[in-house]
């Protein structure tokens, strides 16, 4: 659960009032877009809510973390319940997409034999299963945003933050992205997105809060307010989500050579699965 | 930090070092060049002291006995002496030997000396001290003694010496702690080009909850290691530059009576010197670096 309540956040240095009496409330697996200009406080708000910054008055409550009390050693463990997605990808172009994935849970201190479960996992569950040795420049701007995906998943994160994710791919490609967050979401994860695609936003019909000059403008349930065209494909069954249903081939043959997996492929095709799989929580994260 | 996850950030460091080669190689190259200067100076240093040394062993302090003094007041004043703290060796010399010695250095003009015996001249002991800066300390010392007739000495000489090998000594400190000073800059700076480099991955190690003792772990691997290489090839270059200059080394110490340090003595101390520079400049060049960097520029949700 993420609760602001009274906050405010002023620049000292540029003193620009970023964000006042701001107060919010998202409850565990709402999916919430959040729109508004550029300027408006979103980029604060998730600079507040990744506890980058402190507010400068009112306080924060995330997943149970006081984050105006929080100590400075705790805020690593903070973030661990959180998956972050970004407009530019943020891959490391020398790791493949397996090692890019794994990144996030070895420099958490997992197990390998958990990294060696839970990627391939996840990679089927983004639908990347067959590009795991494929660099990130090999990869088209929707598949790159899925690896992210995976990779702000790989920890097991309870509550997604994403930060205009389909900023920088073509309609069709931000609809699958929004469509795997919301595959993702209704297995109970919370989702926050950022965005300007107000097209999204009425496609997929969520909670919609605008935020403007750094205070809520309006905050509603759905997006029946918003007066755009929703996205409409020719064929969307053919083109869109059709990663879901990829079969494992000879690139997961690759992946039981190469990583050790050892779960069967079953693992990867059982929606029951998805996204509760709780291998790789705390207790396996020692950080010191 | 577990033991799997210390094994991966360590070979993390050993990868970055294999990707960021030029920017490894520039700190080798720093680190080597600062290594050398260092190893240089010491071994200036350590040739200025045995030089030192050897014009030392000749200043000596001759202590005349009283002519009355029997063996056993001899023996009991030999032992005082050497009781002494800042002395090193007593040695004996007879009158015989004293007024023999004299007749030698007459030369030709030994004749003049004819018709008379040595007995004009006391016994005396030849008294070497072992720190030089004490010389006036230990004269005084030994004046208080009984049986001593008179005392020579030149402490005129002993005094430069001892001034000289204290100005040698600051000086040497002083060029190895301003160099030392200068390589963690240099160093800590390219590596700070390598972290802004890896700005990337310190910025998703933040955003996915790694610690900061877990994003600098690698970097003070990488430290190390560039550490340890800059010492092995500082080493090799020392030895090769000190062949070639202990040729004319060696002219001008044999011309003083000694000879150039031999590097073999001392390569375990010059390596030992290395490693520890090397390793301490290389790890801590790492921290002050990253530190500077988590505190100023790492942001998770602006990546710049």
């Amino acid at each position: 659960m993420i609760k602001f309540e009274n906050v405010s956040k002023v620049y000292e240095d540029t003193n620009t009032k970023a964000l006042s009496d701001f107060n919010l409330e998202i409850e565990t697996g709402e999916f919430v877009f959040i729109v508004g200009s550029s300027g408006a406080g979103k980029s604060t708000l998730l600079k507040l809510m990744m506890r980058e910054e402190v507010p400068t008055t009112g306080t924060i409550n995330i997943n149970g973390f006081d984050l105006n009390k929080i100590k400075k050693s705790k805020i690593p463990y903070f973030r661990r319940s959180l998956g972050i997605v970004f407009q530019d990808f943020r891959l490391i172009q020398t790791m493949n997409v397996y090692d890019n994935v794994a990144y996030a849970m070895r420099v958490i201190g997992s197990r390998e034999n958990a990294i060696r479960k839970r990627v391939p996992y996840l990679l089927g569950l983004v639908g990347l299963n067959s590009k795991a040795r494929s660099k990130p420049n090999q990869l088209s701007g929707g598949e790159q945003q899925r690896v992210a995906l995976a990779r702000a998943l790989a920890n097991n994160a309870n509550t997604i933050i994403a930060d205009e994710p389909t900023g920088n791919v073509d309609p069709k490609m931000s609809y699958e992205i929004v469509d795997l967050l919301n595959h993702i979401n209704a297995d109970g994860t919370t989702v926050i997105m950022v965005t300007h695609d107000l097209h999204l936003v009425k496609t997929f019909n969520h909670r919609v809060i605008t935020i403007k000059n750094g205070v809520i403008e309006s905050d509603c349930p759905d997006a029946s307010h918003i007066d755009v065209e929703p996205y409409r494909f020719e064929n969307p069954e053919d083109t869109v989500g059709s990663y879901f249903v990829e079969e494992s081939g000879e690139d997961l043959d690759y992946l039981f050579q190469n990583y050790a997996v050892d779960v069967s492929a079953e693992d990867y095709n059982d929606p029951a699965e998805t996204l509760t799989v709780e291998e790789t929580n705390g207790e396996e994260s020692d950080a010191e | 930090m577990k033991g799997a996850s210390l094994g991966y950030l360590t070979r993390e460091g050993f990868r970055n070092i294999w990707v960021n080669r030029l920017l490894s190689l520039a700190t080798v190259v720093v680190l080597v060049s600062c290594l050398v200067i260092v190893g240089s100076g010491t071994l200036i240093f350590l040739n200025i002291n045995s030089v030192l040394d050897l014009i030392e062993d000749q200043n000596v302090i001759m202590v005349y006995i009283k002519d009355e003094a029997n063996q056993e007041q001899m023996d009991t004043l030999k032992n005082q002496l050497l009781s002494m703290e800042n002395i090193d060796k007593v040695e004996f010399v007879s009158r015989e030997e004293a007024f023999e010695r004299q007749k030698a250095e007459y030369g030709d003009k030994a004749a003049l000396l004819d018709g008379l015996s040595a007995d004009i001249l006391p016994h005396a002991y030849k008294v070497t001290v072992k720190d030089i800066s004490q010389f006036d300390l230990t004269v005084s010392g030994v004046k208080t003694l009984e049986n001593v007739l008179q005392i020579h000495e030149n402490s005129e000489l002993a005094g430069k010496l001892a001034s000289i090998r204290d100005a040698v000594t600051y000086v040497c400190i002083g060029i190895v702690a301003v160099l030392f000073f200068v390589s963690l800059f240099i160093v800590a700076n390219t590596i700070r080009i390598t972290i802004y480099n890896r700005r990337l991955e310190i910025s998703i190690m933040k955003a996915v909850g790694a610690t900061n003792t877990f994003i600098r772990w690698p970097f003070v691997v990488e430290g190390i290691l560039l550490g340890i290489f800059s010492a092995v090839f500082a080493l090799g270059i020392q030895y090769a530059i000190y062949a070639v200059a202990s040729i004319w080394l060696s002219n001008i110490m044999s011309m003083l009576g000694g000879s150039a340090v031999n590097f073999a003595d001392y390569i375990w101390h010059i390596f030992g010197i290395f490693i520890f520079i090397g390793i301490f400049i290389g790890s801590f060049g790492s921290v002050i670096s990253l530190n500077k960097y988590l505190k100023e520029h790492s942001n998770v949700v602006d990546n710049d």
